[in-house]
């Protein structure tokens, strides 16, 4: 009976999928047609940072900073997590990096819905887990699901956490948990609402702060897979130490992409004003993503959706501490945020699916502008 | 079969834990070289010169202008220094510091001289120089005039393969937009052509 739902929702996935990589295709050759070119789906879906992916995939991480116009940027930036399996995927398929991440990256995204399909049914209701597979698949910057990027593989990972966070399974937790944090750096917070899960029954019994501790530690299963969620970023951490010299690789070298730490606040309400990095009506853009990150984040919290929204409000804070670029991007690579945006929509039962529709519409426009390569679907 | 499943976790999280230890203490003492600690940890330099790039072999004439192919880079330089134009560069504020790896063996004292100008009309811009930290002089730039510089760093201040930097403390700098000369409000002290550091 079970494998029998498995397979129904399996279905309905895949279907979805392949109706929304349909609309991309159909707009890849709109976009062929308007500007006079001949650019396949793949070579289109692979901008701005799928270049540096695909240069991992190919060639591993690089010796020594020489890329950007300055030469101070290396791809160490990038955790290894998703490069390595699509590297595998090119060895399994034969394929080029950018076919292998495309395809690879479909699948994660089959994957994630699946889980998030799960997920959904369990801590909402079914109704609510359809229409929030449609948003991801069809819904705003869902291309990057589909480019040779991290985001699908990410939202997986995540879906896949909190799946089993769900479920109180603690191990399939920490081994999940460890490879989200070797997929991007804030995975490793999925530590915190790990945590949070975990000691929340001791509180309840009104134990005292020792007496949680204890009981956490007298749980082998809880304290391994609390311990083992910064596998993934120690892993890489010890990579670059030994190839590179400087565990901190990945974040000193962002300073090639002008990223410096600060105030995320402030770097938010500095965007809001047009005062960012790229100026103007592009940051006010991207920062009200960052606002409605926070707004979303609230939400999640305010709806007692505690490990949600703590985690979500870390997915959307750290990247905000040194700029507010590719804000859209983390919002929806979330994954928690995107069912923020679900719960809302279905409290409007009567709006919900004009408005989905009208989201995926403006996907379609958002798409265009990413086969253009323009800077706010970075 | 519970008990040594039990145990097991108990150690490999032990493991865990040790490891992550391990990994934060490298954090603090990274094993890199002087290039990437000053560029990328110190945030010291404003070119990234690669590794190796601030070697410098004595005798050799850095010069602070644009190469023929118009490129801007001028890999010794720290913070305190304006953009790279046709004919050298200026500093800008109080300080300027160079960085150096000496690659020859240091023997006796040396001499580093520059051809220069400076920002300071109708008299002169004093500059303090230091090396690592201690000073070894004052020069004198006369205002807009292109002239070379001489000034003796002791032997003890430099040591092969170390980074030596080279601090100039500008003690009046003053835009020209100060002078009612432009609009250009850099802070600008003295202005190098080329500098080179030599055996006496």
């Amino acid at each position: 009976m079970i494998n029998k739902s498995l397979i129904k929702e399996f279905l309905i996935v895949i279907f979805i999928v392949a109706l929304s990589r349909f609309v991309f295709w159909l707009s890849a050759l709109v976009w062929n047609i308007l500007h006079n070119s001949n650019m396949g789906l793949i070579e289109l879906l692979c901008q701005w940072d799928a270049g540096w992916y695909s240069g991992i995939v190919t060639n591993g991480y690089m010796k020594e900073p020489s890329e950007h116009p300055n030469g101070d940027a290396a791809n160490w930036a990038f955790f290894p997590l998703y490069p390595l399996l699509v590297r595998f995927f090119v060895w399994l398929t034969g394929l080029s990096a950018g076919y292998a991440g495309v395809i690879s990256s479909t699948i994660f995204l089959v994957i994630a819905l699946v889980f998030v399909f799960r997920y959904i049914s369990i801590t909402r209701n079914s109704c609510y887990a359809f229409s929030v597979i449609v948003l991801m698949a069809f819904g705003p910057y869902s291309f990057y699901y589909s480019s040779l990027y991290t985001e699908s593989l990410f939202v997986a990972l995540t879906a896949i956490c909190f799946y089993f966070l769900e479920k109180e399974r603690w191990l399939l937790c920490g081994i999940f948990g460890a490879l989200l944090s070797a997929t991007r750096p804030v995975g490793v917070f999925f530590f915190i609402p790990l945590l949070l899960k975990i000691i929340t029954p001791y509180v309840i019994k009104h134990e005292s702060l020792f007496g949680t501790i204890k009981s956490v530690i007298n749980n082998e299963k809880q304290v391994f897979s609390l311990l083992l969620v910064p596998a993934g970023l120690f892993a890489y951490m010890t990579y670059l130490y030994f190839y590179v010299g400087d565990p901190f690789a990945f974040q000193h070298i962002q300073i090639s992409w002008g990223r410096e730490n600060g105030n995320p606040f402030i770097v938010l309400y500095r965007g809001l004003l047009g005062q960012g990095a790229f100026g103007g009506i592009q940051s006010q853009y991207l920062s009200l993503w960052g606002l409605l990150g926070l707004v979303l984040s609230g939400y999640l919290i305010i709806q007692k959706r505690y490990y949600e929204g703590i985690f979500a409000l870390f997915c959307i804070l750290i990247p905000m501490t040194s700029n507010v670029q590719s804000l859209p991007r983390y919002l929806m690579g979330s994954v928690v945020l995107v069912y923020a945006i679900n719960d809302i929509l279905s409290r409007f039962n009567k709006f919900k699916w004009p408005i989905i529709a009208a989201l995926s519409s403006i996907n379609v426009l958002l798409l265009f502008l990413w086969f253009s390569g323009h800077l706010i679907t970075t | 079969m519970k008990l040594p499943i039990r145990g097991l976790l108990y150690i490999v999280s032990i493991c865990l834990c040790f490891w992550y230890a391990t990994v934060l203490y490298w954090a603090q003492i990274p094993n890199v070289c002087p290039e990437y600690k000053l560029y990328y940890l110190d945030k010291k330099l404003i070119d990234w010169p690669g590794y190796g790039g601030l070697s410098y072999n004595l005798g050799e004439k850095i010069f602070f202008k644009t190469d023929d192919n118009g490129m801007q880079k001028v890999p010794f330089r720290g913070q305190g220094w304006s953009g790279i134009e046709s004919w050298g560069t200026w500093t800008i504020g109080h300080n300027a510091d160079l960085f150096f790896a000496l690659e020859d063996d240091i023997d006796s004292d040396l001499i580093m001289t520059t051809k220069a100008t400076a920002f300071r009309p109708g008299g002169y811009q004093l500059v303090d120089v230091s090396v690592n930290n201690e000073m070894v002089g004052a020069l004198n730039f006369k205002h807009s005039e292109i002239m070379e510089y001489n000034i003796k760093i002791p032997k003890k201040l430099s040591t092969k393969s170390e980074i030596m930097n080279i601090n100039f403390n500008i003690h009046n700098p003053a835009s020209p937009e100060q002078y009612g000369l432009s609009n250009d409000n850099r802070l600008l002290g003295i202005g190098l052509v080329w500098l080179q550091i030599d055996k006496t």
